[in-house]
């Protein structure tokens, strides 16, 4: 078995402290569709809840493109098949050009298209 | 799946709404579920530019499906719902920091939490929908039937937050993509229950799915989600707690990359999990597709993969040779960064097609199958990786046969024998949703219908309800004859002894839990052509050979009024031409109260409803056909300890001679034969697709009447090692 499971147990406790320091991420806001801040407009908006004396904020949905497409490259990461799941090979006559799949009316090997 | 270009509703089966309100249970968004098939984003599209019938652009809503709707679909707001956006955070986010903690001290995961929804209602009208947070006692829940306040155990006090673990339609941001209320709306058939649908609401799924994290641990989530009505329709709210954030706006994330694997936390299992396999929570205990119950973890579902992570023994559920020795599944899945590539360059772009095999069920992507492959049993225990080289101990069990026996097979069809759990094996759809549990009214096994309504079952599909599902549950094996145990799904509860369906279950099967045994084909692997473990989903349905099209559901659904109960108890499905098709066949010798099509008899009354529906759509000479297919889903994990394999007793009668699988073997594609079924082929009323052409009735028990439809294991390796040479010869 690989040699990487025979790290002594003591180390193997403070392995997850040291993957969160490995693996701090920035801080970074949360950005709506249009590329704001959430929680600033929010809180400019003024609209707010009081829960248990916890301040909510009305605001606008958190947008993940924004927010992690300003450093990592949104459009070539979902590009990847789990993302497509078959979108990247969708066409109108995708069964009638693959007899082999017996069926005229699949649009794409995937879910998206054959479901 | 709609196409983009329709002259009418007769080739518009969904749109693609519908497949990303009922998909994206799973699918984390992104990619088509947020742009059209032009490349443009769905929500930034003027309505009033989109052709008549786009498929992007128009579709049938869940009541419209389960209704059986034969006019044409309506556009789609998508400027209203927003496009689905992938979210990192389903799988970036630490599985295990910084959960929010519930009122009742329970931490539901960071990401996409369990938790209660409450409905405010005037008059039985719903006015407003609260995730989480219980803001009075003017509130219960959205899920009347099937999840009341009043059977907790917990009190509920205003203001505070509560997860609801065990109510797999409560994933905050699962429910968002279609969120509904029980007790008002749309009833269907002839049951009782009633449901309404308040909207799409992709743009706010990621914010709801945020609702397990609390960064400032003050027991309240980051996010606060609620739906009110506004005039005639729903509309979203979206909060953000102030505190949870920094003087500057901004937050820290616990953020999980693919450096964190083996450590023995075994996130990233638990993040693939989340759509992959079933697995125990480690923190709550809770087991997000429950053991009695049903979900939409789709290893689960084709091949009954559960992880577990905790194992008793090596015979217990789950259990696993390498998750126990601490593996991952990015350790074999994750595409591994090069050397030559610096890792903070590596994760603003990482490419996220993970290493995958090649599946027969389905085709997405076959470019990268094995392309590079991901860490096999080859891989590490053979060619190149630390795991031990097993040759030498095969050669002195079975000596000159086991180098033969090592090319031709791959190592887990040996060494995943037996699946602990269930899986799907028949989808039988001949008679459309008619029995639509989701409804949750079972007929009771004591008469008439139940009172009470069950939990709901299959979460990620709140509505369109079911055709006649039959779990694989177990194996019979007897001096006559070896087979697959198949159960009716909708009236069981196989692990819960205090429930009755299980109770019927255990009495009938003297069976508690799950133990099958996979089907032995031949298939493509990383290796080449070779024999592998698999399950066969079969499908039974209708197929119009005018249009050659599958039957849509709300097409089945039109040609059926409902399930009703004759005054002797006899179950029966009522058909739009006034037809009866009963009940004749059942679960190991009892009535399971499910009608189904088992005469060629059946058969004409059911086409003869199919025809009178396509007609009124508008479709000229419609000639719908019973239809059949099968196709394999590999079982490749949920590896078993040698001394469990094929072949353990150090002989080859696992397989081979008289008891062998390979000889005794009868595999059930459906445990519901059909009378008169060569003739049906014959004269066209059946049609079996080309890839099952073997599948036939069976007689098991030898009493002259045929039992199930099935194949000999033999019989289903002839054929498919004929129809991966066939595929191989088309490619």
């Amino acid at each position: 078995m690989r040699s990487k499971f025979l790290i002594p147990g003591f180390l193997l406790i403070l392995l997850p402290f040291f993957n969160v320091f490995a693996d701090q991420h920035p801080k970074i806001p949360l950005l709506d569709e249009n590329g704001d801040n959430v929680i600033e407009l929010a809180k400019q908006n003024g609209q707010k809840l009081v829960i248990n004396g916890k301040t909510y904020y009305k605001g606008h949905p958190y947008s993940p493109e924004q927010t992690c497409g300003a450093c990592h490259d949104y459009d070539a990461i979902t590009k990847a098949y789990h993302f497509q799941i078959g979108a990247t090979e969708v066409n109108d006559n995708w069964g009638k050009k693959h007899p082999q799949f017996h069926y005229d009316r699949l649009l794409s090997p995937g879910q998206y298209g054959s479901w | 799946m709609a196409k983009k270009k329709n002259k009418s509703q007769l080739t518009f089966d969904i749109g693609t709404p519908d497949e990303v309100a009922t998909c994206a249970s799973c699918h984390p968004g992104g990619g088509p579920y947020e742009y059209d098939r032009q490349g443009r984003r769905m929500d930034k599209v003027d309505p009033n530019t989109v052709p008549d019938l786009d498929g992007d652009y128009y579709a049938y809503n869940v009541d419209d499906i389960v209704k059986g709707t034969l006019t044409k679909p309506k556009k789609f707001d998508w400027r209203k719902s927003g496009s689905l956006e992938a979210d990192c955070m389903t799988c970036h986010l630490d599985p295990d920091a910084k959960r929010v903690t519930d009122a009742n001290g329970v931490k539901p995961v960071a990401y996409n939490p369990r938790v209660r929804i409450f409905a405010k209602r005037v008059h039985g009208k719903v006015q407003a929908v609260s995730l989480g947070i219980y803001p009075g006692k003017e509130w219960q829940s959205a899920f009347s039937y099937s999840d009341p306040l009043s059977i907790s155990k917990n009190k509920f006090e205003a203001g505070k937050f509560y997860s609801d673990l065990t109510n797999p339609m409560a994933d905050a941001r699962n429910y968002m993509r279609m969120p509904y209320v029980e007790g008002e709306g749309s009833h269907f058939t002839n049951l009782k229950a009633k449901r309404k649908f308040l909207g799409n609401f992709f743009r706010e799924a990621p914010s709801a799915g945020l609702m397990g994290w609390d960064n400032n641990q003050d027991g309240y989530p980051i996010t606060y989600v609620k739906i009110v009505k506004q005039k005639n329709e729903f509309v979203s709210e979206v909060y953000y707690e102030a505190s949870e954030f920094d003087e500057d706006g901004e937050i820290q994330i616990p953020m999980l990359s693919s450096k964190a694997s083996e450590d023995g936390s075994y996130k990233w299992t638990r993040v693939c999990g989340q759509c992959h396999v079933g697995i125990k929570d480690p923190i709550n205990g809770s087991f997000k597709v429950r053991t009695w119950g049903m979900g939409m973890k789709a290893d689960i579902v084709k091949r009954g993969a559960i992880l577990n992570l905790n194992p008793q023994t090596e015979k217990a559920p789950g259990y696993d040779v390498h998750i126990a020795a601490g593996l991952e599944c990015t350790s074999c899945h994750d595409r591994s960064k090069p050397d030559s590539v610096d890792w903070d360059d590596y994760v603003t772009d990482a490419n996220h097609n993970f290493l995958k095999g090649n599946d027969t069920g389905n085709h997405v992507r076959d470019d990268l199958d094995n392309n590079p492959p991901p860490k096999n049993c080859y891989f590490c225990h053979i060619k190149d990786g630390d795991g031990p080289d097993p040759s030498d101990a095969h050669a002195a069990v079975f000596g000159s046969a086991s180098k033969a026996h090592i090319d031709k097979i791959a190592c887990q069809t040996c060494h995943v024998s037996h699946v602990r759990y269930w899986s799907f094996r028949t989808f039988d759809y001949s008679l459309g949703f008619s029995y639509n549990y989701d409804n949750r009214h079972f007929p009771n096994p004591k008469g008439g219908m139940m009172d009470v309504l069950l939990k709901p079952y299959y979460g990620p599909i709140p509505a369109y309800g079911m055709g006649n599902i039959s779990w694989l549950v177990g194996s019979i094996d007897n001096d006559n004859y070896s087979t697959d145990q198949l159960a009716p799904v909708a009236y069981m509860d196989p692990d819960k002894s205090n429930d009755m369906y299980g109770q019927m279950y255990q009495h009938m099967t003297g069976k508690k839990g799950f133990d099958w045994k996979p089907v032995l084909i031949y298939a493509k692997t990383a290796r080449g052509e070779q024999i592998i473990p698999a399950n066969p989903i079969t499908i039974q349905t209708w197929y119009d050979k005018t249009l050659k099209k599958v039957v849509y559901p709300r097409e089945l659904n039109a040609a059926v009024k409902g399930i009703f109960h004759d005054k002797k108890g006899q179950s029966y499905a009522l058909l739009i031409t006034g037809a009866k098709i009963y009940d004749k066949t059942g679960f190991m010798g009892h009535p399971d109260m499910k009608p189904e099509i088992s005469t060629l008899n059946d058969i004409q009354k059911m086409r003869a409803a199919l025809i009178k529906v396509l007609k009124k759509e508008g479709e000229k000479n419609p000639n719908p056909v019973l239809f059949l297919a099968a196709h394999y889903f590999k079982v490749s994990h949920g590896v078993l300890p040698a001394d469990q394999a094929l072949g353990a007793n150090g002989t080859c009668t696992s397989c081979h001679g008289e008891n062998g699988e390979i000889e005794h073997r009868v595999v059930t594609f459906s445990p519901n034969s059909i009378q008169g079924f060569a003739e049906g082929v014959k004269k066209g009323l059946i049609y079996v697709d080309p890839e099952a052409k073997y599948i036939k009735p069976y007689d098991l028990d030898g009493d002259g009447k045929a039992d199930v439809l099935g194949a000999t294991q033999k019989e289903v390796l002839k054929i498919t090692e004929e129809n991966l040479k066939e595929s191989t010869r088309i490619k």
